[in-house]
């Protein structure tokens, strides 16, 4: 049996199992989530006070130090778990100096330990938190309070609408008019990109920062999450379709990078190469690559098939010649025609490379003295607003670079040449993107403001806040 | 309504505080502050209430009394916070038993916007909550990829990474329960730090507020925190069972608002032992004894310095001697406290004690008997006095001073550091007062071979260890950490770090001067701001003079040693107060801060002035404290051993120091002779000297005669080697071409070079051809070389030179060879003809930096040649000499030839080593430089790496214990000793023994077993006295000061 895939059954059997009885308590879905996050912070991967960790099932069924069981099946008073949480003293409560459990909390834990206290993840031994199965998420605000950063948004395949990050939610603007016309919600905290299979459809990745990631599939037609693709242990900071828009790369905070299969979720690869948040991840477009960057100063190319690591680009961390130093990669992507790599983040340049190239460059030990003077095939194309840059879209023959300066920028691909600074902004911008005929370009800022260009002239063509409800 | 909660209050306070213990002695109670403004919907005041006795003793009772408000509407209190509620006035009862105090109170503006300020507040949060400490976020790689500024030094920093870093993922300002940076910390989710926020804490709403409002920045009008004010303050007395005490902080801001700030403060304890303090300032005495609570907030410290009291039924104070005002001020501290003191030591232990404190030695048995019997009443005074004025006092001390200074012969060289250490030792002798001291070392100018302060600078290779030295040495004060950040428990901000450093920036040091240059401004690496250099606003000296003139360093001098200088007399007089006591009135002695408190405040500052009164005499201070009750008291304490005898109730039992302990050994076992006898010992050697001189020129021609014919039967001889010390260049271009000092005499005679151990050349005895010479420095540098040979008859000789880089060769002043790179391509040898009589080779040896060796390699060509008899023990220039007929010879060959006859002659160099050092060569305790031996290293010798304390290290090793059983030092002096010991009958050897190891006679008991040892047939007398020797070397009474 593959070993991913448990994983991939317990989220085909999320989808399908229907909300739960009332009298039917689940392990996975009612009880870990609650000690996960009232109990797992002491007594965890990284912390085990009073001797005790339970952060896997195996250690729940496992003596702690004070020589009580945690758990006896059936009877919740003598289980250590349970009293501890009903506790009248404070000194021996749980958790410890910090809020009580509700009282339907507690009742979760007593009917599961009465009922058995069986065991429904996949395996014992594994944290239980990379078995979540999705959560469920909050309705959005109905009226924002004050606006919140855009993270992500994106042109729909034929760029009448514009749907643009919100708060458990996308809302889908009209890009001729600046008009909300629909709202996607109960969806994950944090929208991180979003990526249109066709004029009803997006996948969209984001999460809830330490915590939790997602990458689901929303309609537009039903305004609702019709299928959640995976789940991680931090939010998903970028996802890249393939050109077919069957197969999906995920880029987490928590270093990993998979690719799933879009309609059914099946869970492709996954490959844990970097060191550091992975920021960006993206199909190349002849489907054999699959390239993510990431805060720990690479990008990594991965075959698309079976993930294996073709190379490391190290162009951000430079020593010799022009723009030296170390530099974090906040996103990359492929140019549709020429299958090169661009990348950028930190620093002055966005990178131009080929990933053959960087592949022979490499080389191994035996040649790398020759290497070190040997001057790489890198293209740098000097972005000239302040560093640094955090997202990237190449529309036609045009790059798009936004930053932190508050402008976005355009650059002709083949010569590097600056073509357009499109202004307004007055805050970090963290995403950009245009539409497919490169005649409009939107970005959305730190502080909530949404413009359109023309991207022939720079002109504004709407500006709002994505914040529906806020009142000013 | 009103009489119940008035009636339930009183039975409250009753059922708390029983009555019997106020009731009698309570006279009023204060609150702090006296009234209150609160002037904004955050705005909060803590209140300290004391209730104070009849006889004025204080008892904090902010926790303890009843509040009732007057009108509920306008303000709350919690945990003895008052609160806002609406705009109005009201009162606040405060009552306590039978006694009540009214507090005015005003709430303002509640409906004013008061935004969390960022620095002001959040960033003093997360200092508060230790989140940027060093071992946390504040390390310079932060932890788990989340990076702050270590204490919040910069808010820049700060707001990226909690409010943008990785897309914004801290802070969640939509929903602030949400972000991250109040999850981690509420240990919601995983975090390696631990819990370090509750809801329930006023930080986390603070916090939680801030991201609410928009984490955003401040505006640029925000005002900025231009003081902090503590209450109480400067010091508090905690007497059980009452150890509580409630802090107020308030902070000062430039746009001459107040702030009560004791929410965002960080409170800490110096001993946490004796007192602890919790987040919200409230202090809980746990054991007898003082300890210091730091408040910071932002760059802002101060400390408050709290006396924890036992409760203790027995008070009563016998009368105890005072002999002068250091007994006055021990004495009061121990009276609080109720400690009684010891009684006065022994005569024995007095003077063993006082000996060993002043000079370093052992008093000799003689000296031992002489002062036991003496029955004089100041006999005590007399000593102290006697040994003040001796030269072991001042050869001891300088010892001391010269480890502080660093003296160190491998840096000072050429006798420099001899010259610094006389200096150091005359000017203890001579009493020079410290400020001349201090000032003559910081403004010293001028060449080190003949200014010797200047030498204080040679082991101080930058700017910045002066500045972190001259601070430790005068100032008590470790500065190093300003370097990088403020300081968290000193005062010591980065500008003045710089500022101090400033002072010395303009030093420019030549290979052996030191000179002033009219430039040299000292930037901070942060702000770019040219450093005012520290003490140069104090000083009108500047302003009149051109700037050329000007020596920062004598601004700098003059505030170090003005009588108002907080740290200059305090540090000093503390230093000797640690040399007699082993602990100091503030330890360790070079860590002065707020922090670290004294442990008696007012001792320290009567020492301190007296010093001053006494125009910086430290004789006196000697001489008072060693005079006091308290220096003379005996080990046992009175009543109880604590662990620290932080108050001098008694004294200290300390291991003695390597040196003394080394000379203690030396003066038992006889191997060294007594101090007293040193120009007596002096004179004799030099006796010896012109024995030996007379004796060699006696055999003077004989000598000559002896070589000469060895000489003539030789057909080539080979003289010594010379070489020079490495003169560093910039690149191997400079030091291959370039020429050095000597290379102008390559061509002269070798006669003229100075051929001892003079400034340029070194005779190098073990030197041989074909031999690889290593050099140590990694620098681009050149040496040189000089070998003679003299030839009686022709001969070719092949030389072959292997060398890092290049090698230069001159024969008879001719340059035969000359590559700047040698590689092995068969030009690396060189012919050369000797033609009769003298032939001069120089070699230079230059390198391009890192690894530095070079070989010359010589072989006769012919195999004939090569087979002649050869000498190589003849220095060249003596063989020229014994070559010139004695009528021809000038007189100054004449006195070379005598002068090589006495350097080849062991004895000689030996005697002079010795005198060159006074006859003090054998002491450690009398060398400003005792060499590092490994019994010295094992005792804690310290290495003189840095101006610390810390450096000399007192804790017990095993290597002690090996080289006190057995080691080679021990074993060969206890041999030794039996020659002192075998001419004496039993009863004396056991008499002289005590008395010279113990500084007393045997008791009765030790006398029978001693001498019962002795006598014992069946072992030679020698083996028995070694046995007895060692035994006693090894109690702990001798290892031992007490």
């Amino acid at each position: 049996m593959n070993t991913k895939a448990p994983l991939f059954f317990t989220l085909i059997l999320s989808w399908m199992v229907p909300p739960i009885q009332a009298n039917e308590v689940s392990f996975s879905r009612h009880v870990a989530p609650i000690l996960l996050q009232r109990c797992a912070g002491c007594h965890g991967p990284k912390k085990a006070e009073g001797g005790f960790r339970l952060h896997t099932f195996q250690f729940l069924t496992t003596l702690a130090d004070s020589g009580n069981p945690l758990i006896v099946s059936g009877q919740p008073e003598r289980s250590e778990l349970f009293r501890r949480l009903v506790e009248s003293s404070v000194d021996l409560r749980m958790p410890q100096e910090d809020d009580a459990l509700g009282s339907a909390e507690i009742d979760v834990i007593r009917q599961w330990i009465l009922s058995g206290a069986k065991f429904d993840g996949e395996d014992e031994a594994v944290a239980y938190r990379s078995q979540l199965p999705p959560r469920n998420h909050p309705t959005a605000p109905e009226f924002y309070r004050t606006t919140i950063p855009i993270y992500a948004l994106a042109f729909s395949p034929n760029g009448t609408q514009l749907a643009v990050g919100g708060y458990h939610e996308i809302n889908v603007w009209d890009s001729a008019s600046g008009q909300l016309t629909k709202r996607i919600g109960n969806l994950p905290q944090r929208i991180q990109e979003i990526a249109w299979l066709d004029e009803q459809q997006l996948v969209v990745s984001g999460g809830t920062p330490g915590e939790y990631g997602e990458v689901c599939v929303a309609d537009i037609s039903s305004q609702s999450r019709i299928r959640v693709i995976g789940t991680f242990t931090d939010i998903v900071m970028s996802i890249g379709l393939n050109s077919t828009k069957d197969q999906v790369v995920a880029g987490c905070a928590d270093q990993r990078s998979r690719v799933y299969s879009v309609t059914d979720g099946k869970l492709l690869w996954e490959a844990q190469v970097h060191s550091d948040w992975v920021t960006g991840a993206k199909f190349s477009s002849d489907d054999r690559f699959v390239a993510t960057s990431s805060r720990d100063q690479t990008v990594k190319v991965h075959e698309a098939k079976e993930g294996t690591l073709y190379t490391t680009y190290n162009g951000h961390r430079k020593q010799l010649g022009e723009f030296t130093g170390r530099f974090a990669v906040y996103d990359v992507c492929f140019h549709p025609e020429t299958g090169e790599a661009l990348s950028l983040g930190e620093g002055e340049a966005i990178r131009i490379w080929n990933p053959e190239k960087a592949h022979v460059e490499n080389g191994d030990a035996s040649d790398m003295e020759g290497r070190f003077f040997k001057k790489g095939h890198t293209r740098f194309v000097r972005f000239g607003a302040e560093s640094p840059m955090f997202h990237i879209a190449v529309v036609l023959s045009d790059i798009l670079i936004s930053g932190r300066s508050g402008v976005v920028k355009s650059f002709d691909f083949s010569t590097g040449e600056p073509k357009q600074t499109f202004q307004g902004h007055d805050d970090w911008i963290f995403c950009v993107d245009g539409n497919m005929d490169a005649t409009r370009i939107a970005a959305g800022s730190f502080n909530g403001t949404v413009i359109i260009w023309d991207a022939l002239t720079g002109e504004t063509c709407s500006q709002f806040k994505a914040a529906p409800g806020l009142e000013k | 309504m009103f009489c119940q909660i008035t009636f339930l209050s009183f039975l409250l306070s009753v059922m708390v505080f029983p009555a019997s213990l106020f009731a009698d002695s309570l006279a009023r109670i204060e609150v702090h502050p006296q009234q209150i403004s609160l002037q904004s919907a955050r705005d909060r005041v803590q209140l300290v209430i004391t209730a104070i006795s009849k006889n004025g003793a204080t008892q904090d009772i902010t926790h303890d009394v009843s509040f009732r408000l007057l009108n509920p509407a306008i303000a709350k209190i919690e945990n003895s916070v008052v609160l806002p509620r609406s705009n109005g006035k009201t009162d606040i009862s405060i009552q306590f038993g039978q006694l009540e105090a009214i507090l005015p109170v005003t709430v303002s503006d509640q409906s004013e916007p008061d935004p969390v300020r960022f620095q002001n507040e959040t960033l003093a949060i997360l200092t508060k909550q230790g989140c940027n400490a060093g071992s946390c976020h504040g390390s310079p790689q932060g932890k788990g990829g989340f990076s702050l500024s270590l204490f919040a030094y910069d808010s820049q920093i700060d707001k990226k990474a909690l409010v943008r870093e990785g897309f914004n993922r801290r802070t969640n300002i939509y929903d602030p329960d949400e972000s991250l940076m109040l999850k981690k910390p509420l240990l919601r989710i995983p975090h390696v730090g631990g819990k370090r926020l509750r809801k329930a804490d006023i930080t986390y709403q603070i916090l939680h507020q801030w991201i609410y409002e928009g984490a955003g920045d401040d505006p640029e009008n925000a005002p900025r925190c231009t003081s902090i004010a503590v209450y109480p303050q400067p010091e508090r007395i905690l007497r059980m069972p009452h150890v509580q005490q409630q802090m107020r902080v308030l902070a000062n801001f430039d746009d001459g608002s107040q702030r009560d700030i004791t929410h965002l403060a960080t409170f800490d304890t110096s001993h946490d032992e004796i007192a602890t303090v919790d987040a919200m300032g409230q202090v809980t005495g746990t054991a007898q004894g003082q300890s210091a609570i730091t408040v910071r907030y932002l760059e802002f410290l101060e400390s408050v310095y709290f006396t924890v009291v036992d409760a203790r039924k027995d008070s009563a104070w016998p009368d105890i001697p005072e002999n002068n005002y250091v007994d006055q001020f021990v004495n009061q501290r121990l009276q609080l406290l109720k400690i009684l003191p010891a009684t006065t030591c022994a005569d024995t232990i007095f003077l063993r004690r006082t000996f060993l404190d002043l000079t370093g030695l052992l008093p000799t048995a003689e000296r031992a008997r002489e002062f036991l019997k003496n029955t004089e009443k100041d006999k005590r005074e007399v000593l102290i006095d006697q040994l003040l004025a001796s030269d072991e006092f001042a050869h001891f001390q300088a010892l001391r001073l010269a480890d502080l200074l660093r003296i160190n012969a491998e840096v000072m060289t050429d006798g420099r550091a001899k010259l610094f250490a006389d200096w150091i030792a005359l000017a203890v002798k001579s009493n020079m007062p410290f400020d001349d001291f201090a000032r003559k070392i910081i403004t010293a100018r001028g060449d080190s071979h003949t200014v010797p302060a200047t030498n204080y600078f040679m082991a101080l290779p930058q700017t910045t260890d002066i500045a972190e030295a001259t601070s430790q040495i005068f100032m008590g004060s470790r500065i190093q950490c300003a370097k990088c950040h403020n300081h968290p428990f000193e005062n010591w901000t980065q500008n003045d770090y710089y500022s101090i450093s400033a002072v010395f920036s303009r030093i420019q040091r030549s290979e052996t001067k030191i000179t002033i240059s009219p430039e040299g401004d000292l930037q901070h690496p942060h702000t770019g701001q040219v450093m005012k250099p520290w003490g140069s606003e104090t000083s009108a000296s500047t302003t009149d003079k051109e700037p050329a003139e000007v020596d920062p360093r004598a601004d700098f001098a003059s505030w170090l040693t003005a009588h108002d200088n907080p740290y200059f007399a305090r540090v000093e007089v503390n230093r000797i107060w640690k040399s007699l006591f082993g602990q100091g009135i503030v330890e360790p002695v070079d860590d002065f801060r707020s922090s670290n408190p004294p442990s008696n405040v007012a001792l320290l500052d009567a020492l301190a002035d007296d010093f001053v009164q006494n125009d910086y005499d430290r004789k006196h201070i000697f001489r008072v404290v060693c005079n006091s009750q308290t220096y003379q008291r005996s080990t046992i304490s009175a009543r109880e051993i604590t662990a620290v005898n932080t108050l001098f109730s008694h004294a200290n039992v300390r291991l003695l120091t390597a040196e003394q302990l080394s000379d203690a050994i030396g003066y038992v076992t006889e191997t060294l002779r007594p101090a007293s006898e040193i120009p007596q010992w002096v004179d004799q050697m030099q006796g010896e000297l012109a024995a030996v001189k007379a004796e060699l020129q006696d055999q003077q021609l004989t000598w000559e005669e002896t070589l000469h014919t060895r000489m003539q039967q030789a057909a080539y001889w080979h003289g010594g080697w010379w070489s020079t010390r490495p003169f560093i260049a910039t690149d191997q271009s400079a030091a291959h071409h370039d020429i050095f000092p000597p290379e102008e005499q390559l061509d002269g005679q070798p006669a003229d070079l100075p051929w001892d151990d003079g400034e340029m050349w070194s005779f190098e005895k073990d030197w041989e051809p074909g031999q690889t010479h290593t050099y140590e420095e990694k620098r681009p540098a050149a040496v040189y070389a000089y070998h003679p040979i003299f030839a009686n008859r022709k001969a070719t000789l092949r030389l072959s030179f292997v060398a890092d880089d290049g090698m230069k060769f001159w024969h008879d002043g001719q340059v035969v060879y000359d590559r700047m790179q040698i590689t092995d391509d068969g030009q690396n040898s060189r012919d050369i003809e000797l033609h009769p009589g003298l032939n001069h080779l120089f070699f230079k040896a230059s390198n391009g930096g890192g690894a530095f060796h070079f070989t010359v390699k010589m072989d006769y060509v012919k195999a004939t040649e090569a087979a002649a008899p050869q000498l190589v023990d003849i220095a060249g220039h003596a063989a020229a000499i014994l070559h010139t007929p004695r009528p021809q010879r000038s007189e100054i060959q004449f006195q070379l030839l005598k002068e090589y006859h006495f350097a080849v002659d062991g004895r000689i160099p030996a005697l002079r080593k010795r005198l060159n050092l006074g006859g003090r060569f054998d002491y450690a305790t009398q060398r400003p430089y005792p060499e590092q031996t490994d019994f010295l290293k094992a005792f804690g010798q310290p290495k003189r790496a840095s101006a610390c304390v810390c450096e000399r290290v007192g804790d017990p090793t095993l290597e002690q214990a090996l080289q006190m059983l057995n080691g080679t030092v021990m074993t060969d002096k206890v041999n030794r000793s039996v020659k002192r010991y075998l001419k004496l009958d039993d009863q004396e050897v056991v008499e002289e023994l005590y008395l010279a190891a113990f500084s007393r006679f045997p008791q009765p008991v030790e006398r029978n077993s001693a001498t019962a040892h002795l006598s014992r047939s069946g072992k030679p007398r020698e083996a028995s006295i070694r046995d007895l020797v060692w035994a006693i070397m090894n109690t702990q009474e001798f290892m031992f000061q007490h």
